[in-house]
């Protein structure tokens, strides 16, 4: 067991965990921020996916020790405001069907739209690749990252 | 199956009436807001006339759902349904869902039903409440009641001058007799079915505060992981949990009992850990040192089995249907076509793995869990801890995707034995392998087929053998074949027109749980009949869209059974025509396509809704790259048109998901998939254009679920064949990968 700060959402938490736990149970279990989701606990599905210094991390096999110095960011930080142009355009295209994986999908989206403003559509299926909608929303997706990005790219 | 109470209308309109308690504030039209459960403390409505409507002191307007949220939009339509006849606008109506109870009348969510099966009461819900709140008015204005009008969550009296809102109106309403008979809207003055109504989770899903089974917390909770039996039915012959028991967070490590058939949805058995979080639960298992006595299904072999199956498809089986003389047919046939399919088990992999949380206490249970069978579930619960059902509380959550997977609470009642034996609140989660390899699978099949060409190219004759292990097994040993039911799925209700027909099902035993997914029976079937078709019409050299619609015959219904003579839902040939057309024409059929790409078409009836789909492949080294879907849907009236487009995508997503990928297979009675490299699904780069075109009717509702599953993998099948001359009767496309 190891006491550790990490920084999730602009806020500093005091964890006492196992340094190998994944941060997706650190986030979940022990911090109660539950919008990041279990999926497979082992980088297959990206439904655990966040931001660590603004990249897109798998946090179900990210243990706390690997954490770091670095800030996390899920999904329920995207956004101050909850106004994200990708959430926003994801209900607009009424992307979710169940919903379980969108959290991973906007951070995987919003980590692309990050460093790459104009995504190309081999840019969405390459940085989007990771991430399983068993519903199958790929499409609406791929035009909710698409209106976004327009909406980003708008900004001076 | 389970003991739900069927209420007939005047039950279910009087169903949950509540008091008539005092009112305060008049309405001020919120946003429309989906919660689960009501806030705590929230006072009793000021009338509540059925258990779907009530309108709060504060003018609240509430709409209870009944069935369960899967992504399939059904906490949307459902409440569409009510609003619609309620005469609120959508913007005032806030969503909650209902525990397991049977006055919700059935709450089974599955067969692609919910809006069939209550799109007439549900809006009598919403009529009956809102014919009582004109009569309050009118009572008011000391007016006949054909004066007053609701509308938009006021009622209009006809001078044009005088409205009063149904906060206004709530208590005076509560203290009216219910409607006999409420009068529902014609369809042409509908003012939100039919509309493009987006998810009313989507906002709370997008900003991750839509509350599933896994994110349930409740206090006091430890967390448990359950190493299960690997094979149905074995059992533990030794165990240490020494080693487990010294992992950090570990709390405790508790025996349960395993299944033994008829397995039912008991509990599997194995051994749970229990720890102070999810991770320490999992960490624990690794430490556990178990021997499996195997038991019977020791020795299963999915490749052994299918090849029993194929033994068994090629004699005769037991007669489903039989018209004309098949034998003299094929006796006197000019070409005999034959042919055999195969299916391998499929897993349902929703993105949630089962998850349930259970709190046993002294005299009564609560649980939180995704389910699609809530009363089910309670029920169960109820008789496990041989409590009255009045003392268990089953809280639906969202589910992270269902597809038939969550109707069967096996997750939910080892919840309950897990806090039963630690005396607390427990959470009991899935890992993704426990998923895999334990589930309840979709039956693997071989279908044999045998046709007999006239002159012409046509059928004379038509043998259809189906072998398949029934769900039935799962809940009797004695079902050694499909039910009515199954066969029922796409098999018995053939709508091709041939003279001499005879159809059999041939026996299979189960090795692992068998359970219904999305589609169910109807994707094995739709599978071989349209492969067959295709291939029928290639050696009669006759395009397979005209192969069909002339194999159709006249628009008219067909009738299968006794039962469906009287059904509103039948067979309607022609309907199942028009989608093949439409299909066809949208994707261009007949248009040449460049070398190493090819269309196929393939049409399935099924959940009374008519779907037709063409796949568009382009081969590269082999492998087919679908570019594009188009899927014509006939589903009746439609409630929510971007719904049924979504529904239709996603189809087309699981379809194509299995019929590349799709592989459970089992050696020595072990599943050896596990996870998503091993069972994997379609991800962004593959996913084709998919155009939906719906069909515009005013018919009956019919299902939108499931239908669009079944045509994918014959038609991209037909279109790997046209693009490659390969031609696919085994799924998966590709290879396994174990």
């Amino acid at each position: 067991m190891t006491n550790k700060n990490i920084k999730v959402n602009g806020k500093t938490h005091s964890v006492e965990a196992d340094p190998k736990m994944p941060l997706l149970w650190v986030l979940r279990d022990l911090l109660g921020l539950t919008g990041t989701k279990f999926g497979c606990g082992a980088a297959h599905c990206g439904a655990c996916t966040v931001h660590l210094d603004g990249v897109a991390v798998r946090s179900c096999v990210l243990p706390l020790e690997a954490v770091g110095d670095g800030t996390i960011t899920t999904i329920e930080g995207l956004s101050e405001k909850g106004d994200h142009p990708l959430q926003r355009a994801w209900i607009e295209h009424n992307v979710p069907q169940c919903g379980y994986c969108q959290a991973g999908q906007i951070m995987s989206a919003a980590a692309l739209l990050a460093s790459s403003p104009e995504p190309k559509d081999e840019d969405i299926d390459t940085a989007m690749a990771g991430n399983i909608c068993r519903c199958g929303t790929y499409q609406r997706i791929r035009a909710a990252i698409k209106t976004a990005a327009k909406e980003t790219g708008a900004k001076p | 199956m389970n003991g739900i109470t069927k209420l007939n209308r005047r039950q279910f309109l009087q169903a949950g009436i509540g008091s008539g308690a005092a009112l305060a504030l008049a309405v001020s039209a919120p946003p429309a807001k989906a919660a689960l459960f009501a806030p705590p403390g929230e006072p009793k409505p000021a009338f509540a006339p059925n258990a779907f409507v009530s309108i709060g002191r504060d003018g609240q307007v509430t709409i209870t759902v009944s069935r369960s949220e899967m992504g399939q939009g059904v906490r949307t339509s459902m409440a569409m349904l009510v609003a619609e006849e309620l005469e609120v606008t959508w913007q005032q109506v806030r969503i909650e869902q209902a525990t397991g109870h049977p006055k919700f009348g059935n709450q089974n969510t599955d067969g692609s039903r919910s809006v069939r099966t209550l799109f007439q009461p549900l809006r009598q819900a919403g009529a009956a409440a809102r014919e009582m709140l004109e009569r309050a008015a009118a009572k008011s204005w000391s007016c006949p009641p054909e004066e007053c009008r609701g509308a938009g969550g006021e009622v209009h009296h006809k001078d044009g001058k005088r409205r009063l809102a149904y906060a206004k109106l709530a208590e005076a309403a509560a203290a009216l007799e219910l409607p006999e008979n409420p009068k529902l809207k014609k369809h042409a003055d509908f003012k939100i079915i039919g509309k493009d109504i987006k998810g009313v989770d989507v906002p709370d899903i997008v900003h991750g505060k839509a509350r599933y089974g896994l994110d349930v917390t409740v206090p006091g909770m430890v967390y448990a992981s359950v190493e299960h039996v690997p094979v149905v039915g074995a059992t533990i012959e030794s165990f240490s949990a020494d080693e487990a028991k010294k992992v950090a967070g570990v709390l405790d490590v508790i025996k349960l009992d395993s299944a033994q058939p008829p397995v039912v949805f008991k509990p599997l058995g194995g051994l749970a850990v229990v720890a102070e979080n999810s991770w320490a639960a999992f960490k624990g298992r690794e430490k556990l040192e178990v021997k499996w006595n195997a038991g019977p299904n020791g020795a299963f072999d999915t490749e052994a089995f299918a090849k029993s199956m194929s033994e068994t498809a090629k004699k005769p089986g037991h007669v489903v249907r039989t018209e004309g003389d098949v034998d003299a047919a094929f006796a006197a046939a000019d070409q005999i076509v034959e042919g055999e399919y195969y299916v391998p088990l499929l897993a349902h992999a929703s993105m949630e793995p089962p998850v349930a949380t259970a709190w046993v206490k002294a005299d009564s249970c609560e649980v939180w869990a995704p389910v699609q069978a809530p009363q089910r579930t309670r029920t169960m619960v109820a008789q496990m801890l041989g409590l009255e059902e009045d003392r268990v509380t089953v809280h639906v959550t969202l589910l992270g995707g269902g597809f038939g997977r969550k109707s069967k609470p096996d997750f939910v009642l080892e919840a309950v034995a897990v806090s039963k034996a630690v005396g607390k609140p427990v959470k009991v989660t899935w890992t993704r392998e426990d998923d895999i390899r334990h589930d309840y699978y979709h039956s693997d099949s071989v279908q044999y087929l045998k046709a007999a060409l006239g002159k012409d190219g046509k059928p004379t004759a038509w043998l259809h053998r189906t072998v398949f292990p029934s769900i039935g097994s799962t809940f009797s040993p004695e079902a050694k074949h499909g039910s009515e039911g199954e066969l029922g799925l796409g098999f018995s209700n053939n709508p091709y027109a041939v003279p001499n027909v005879k159809l059999e099902v041939g026996e299979a035993a189960a090795h692992v749980r068998i359970g219904w997914l999305r589609a169910v029976c109807n994707i094995f079937h739709a599978f071989a009949i349209n492969r067959f078709v295709d291939k029928c019409a290639a050696t009669a050299k006759i395009d397979p869209l005209a192969y069909r619609l002339d194999l159709l015959g006249e628009p008219r219904d067909l009738v299968f059974s006794k039962e469906e003579e009287s059904s509103p839902y039948k067979l309607n040939t022609g309907r199942l025509k028009k989608v093949l057309q439409v299909a066809a024409d949208k994707a261009g059929w007949g248009k040449s396509t460049p070398k190493g790409q090819g269309r196929g078409i393939a049409c399935h009836y099924s959940f009374h809704s008519y779907i037709a789909q063409v796949v568009h492949v382009e081969m590269k080294n082999g492998d087919p790259i679908v570019r594009r879907v188009d899927v014509a849907v006939d589903c009746g009236t439609v409630v929510n048109p971007d719904n049924v487009r979504a529904q239709m995508e996603g189809a087309v997503v699981f379809g194509l998901t299995l019929a590349l990928n799709g592989m459970i297979s089992a050696r020595e009675g072990r599943v050896l998939q596990g996870n998503f490299d091993t069972y994997p699904m379609l991800r962004m780069p593959e996913m084709p254009e998919v155009q939906v075109h719906l069909i515009e009717s005013d018919a009956l509702p019919t299902g939108i679920g499931e239908p669009g599953v079944p045509p994918l993998a014959p038609a991209l099948a037909a279109a790997i064949e046209a693009a490659s001359g390969v031609a696919v009767d085994r799924l998966p496309v590709r290879p396994a990968r174990v």
